[in-house]
């Protein structure tokens, strides 16, 4: 099908999450090789993101304590619109920043990663465009965006397993969130992106809520493994990570 | 349930319903109206509900009949485009940078720019997550019907959005 098919009552649907999974790869295949319909569907995803805070529960005067997550109650930004700050950049794209806005000695890769992870493993339905079951698909497309041969490394030797991965963006350019489960459906995002930060190959360690990022920045780009896991867990799996992708087996 | 369990239940969800009704209606006296309606046949019909069902999604249905009721007794009736006046203090409040808060504003006149129409789906899937189906059964059209018309407003605020100059008008 070309590209012309892909009508905008299908990017809607796929936006909604109302395609079939075999849908939803297909659509988010057209629309990797369409620049027109990724900036649709990242302007419309920002309208969705504004509308949420201008209308849903942050606007509620007494909001009540939020629901447990990974319910269908909402959008995934509804439930966070009341403690994060949205910074929408006037050039497209938009990041989320933690309470209190931006801290300056917090690196940005580790605060965009820990944002997008905050956000994302909350959701059930939505929590990845493309789900494992496409992961070859999933790497070419987000390696072709980010133009940097990226992949989710298996983590089965620490009981992850790869649910799926997504196309953010920040104000580098897109950044590419892989999305792993335990079996206790704990969860870990991989971020990746372009970076601007100084080369910093040994881990860095941020925390906030519990969460943790290690972080390192490597070539131009800057990596960030994100989760509520102890400090040493955190540290092998992100050894794991940092030289699955630094040399890659084959 | 008891009545009084009855009574809190839909208290805790007049919160959300007001907000919803006012930028449904943007109109606060319409609102207003909308969710005291809403709450009085909810009491009706509290005996109707799935017991299952989410109570919240229950009284947007309702919420949405009755206006679309409303709307209908006063089809004459112009859509009021009041934008919120209490907007740009409140998102102060949350801390929403200036640059942001433009923005916001303009997403709020664009939306209210929207048919009324499309103003409630986008309402009810992009800011309360309801399925088509469920959104479908809110409005009483079909499930094709909500695909288009969230199509076309969210395309519709793209295009008000992206007209030249919207920043210039919307600070002078």
């Amino acid at each position: 099908m070309s590209e012309k098919d892909l009508s905008d009552e299908l990017l809607t649907a796929y936006l909604d999450g109302e395609l079939s999974p075999a849908e939803a790869a297909d659509v988010a295949r057209r629309i990797a090789a369409c620049p027109d319909k990724s900036a649709r569907l990242i302007t419309y995803r920002r309208i969705d993101q504004g509308l949420s805070v201008l209308y849903g529960g942050a606007a509620e005067p007494a909001a009540r304590p939020v629901p447990p997550a990974r319910t269908r109650s909402g959008r995934w930004w509804l439930p966070l619109a009341a403690c994060l700050l949205l910074a929408i950049g006037a050039a497209g794209g938009w990041v989320l920043r933690g309470p209190g806005g931006e801290d300056p000695s917090a690196p940005r890769i580790a605060a965009l990663a820990t944002d997008a992870h905050t956000v994302f493993v909350r959701e059930n339905r939505h929590a990845v465009e493309v789900t494992a079951e496409e992961d070859e698909h999933l790497f070419r497309w987000l390696s072709n965006r980010l133009e940097r041969d990226i992949f989710a490394p298996p983590l089965t030797d620490f009981g992850f397993a790869l649910v799926g991965g997504r196309m953010l963006s920040n104000e580098t350019g897109p950044a590419a969130q892989f999305m792993y489960e335990n079996a206790e459906e704990t969860r870990l995002t991989l971020y990746v992106s372009r970076s601007t930060e100084i080369e910093q190959t040994a881990f860095q360690v941020t925390e906030h809520d519990g969460v943790r990022a290690f972080y390192w920045v490597h070539e131009g780009f800057g990596y960030a493994l994100v989760g509520p896991l102890a400090r040493a867990e955190m540290l092998a799996i992100a050894q794991r990570v940092y030289d699955d992708l630094e040399e890659p087996a084959g | 349930m008891a009545l009084g369990q009855r009574n809190e239940a839909l208290a805790a969800e007049l919160p959300a319903l007001r907000r919803h009704a006012r930028a449904l209606a943007r109109d606060p006296s319409l609102a207003e109206d909308l969710v005291q309606d809403t709450m009085a046949r909810a009491m009706e019909r509290w005996h109707q509900r799935r017991p299952d069902g989410s109570l919240r999604a229950w009284l947007f249905t309702i919420l949405h009949r009755t206006f679309l009721n409303h709307r209908r007794r006063e089809s004459n009736a112009p859509v009021s485009l009041t934008p919120d006046g209490t907007l740009p203090e409140r998102l102060a409040q949350q801390g929403v940078t200036a640059e942001t808060r433009l923005w916001l504003t303009q997403l709020d006149r664009a939306f209210g720019e929207l048919p009324q129409e499309q103003r409630q789906v986008l309402l009810l899937v992009a800011v309360e997550g309801f399925s088509y189906a469920e959104a479908a059964e809110a409005m009483a059209i079909p499930v094709g019907t909500v695909m288009s018309r969230l199509s076309r407003a969210r395309e519709r605020v793209r295009t008000i959005l992206e007209e030249p100059g919207s920043v210039i008008r919307q600070v002078t």
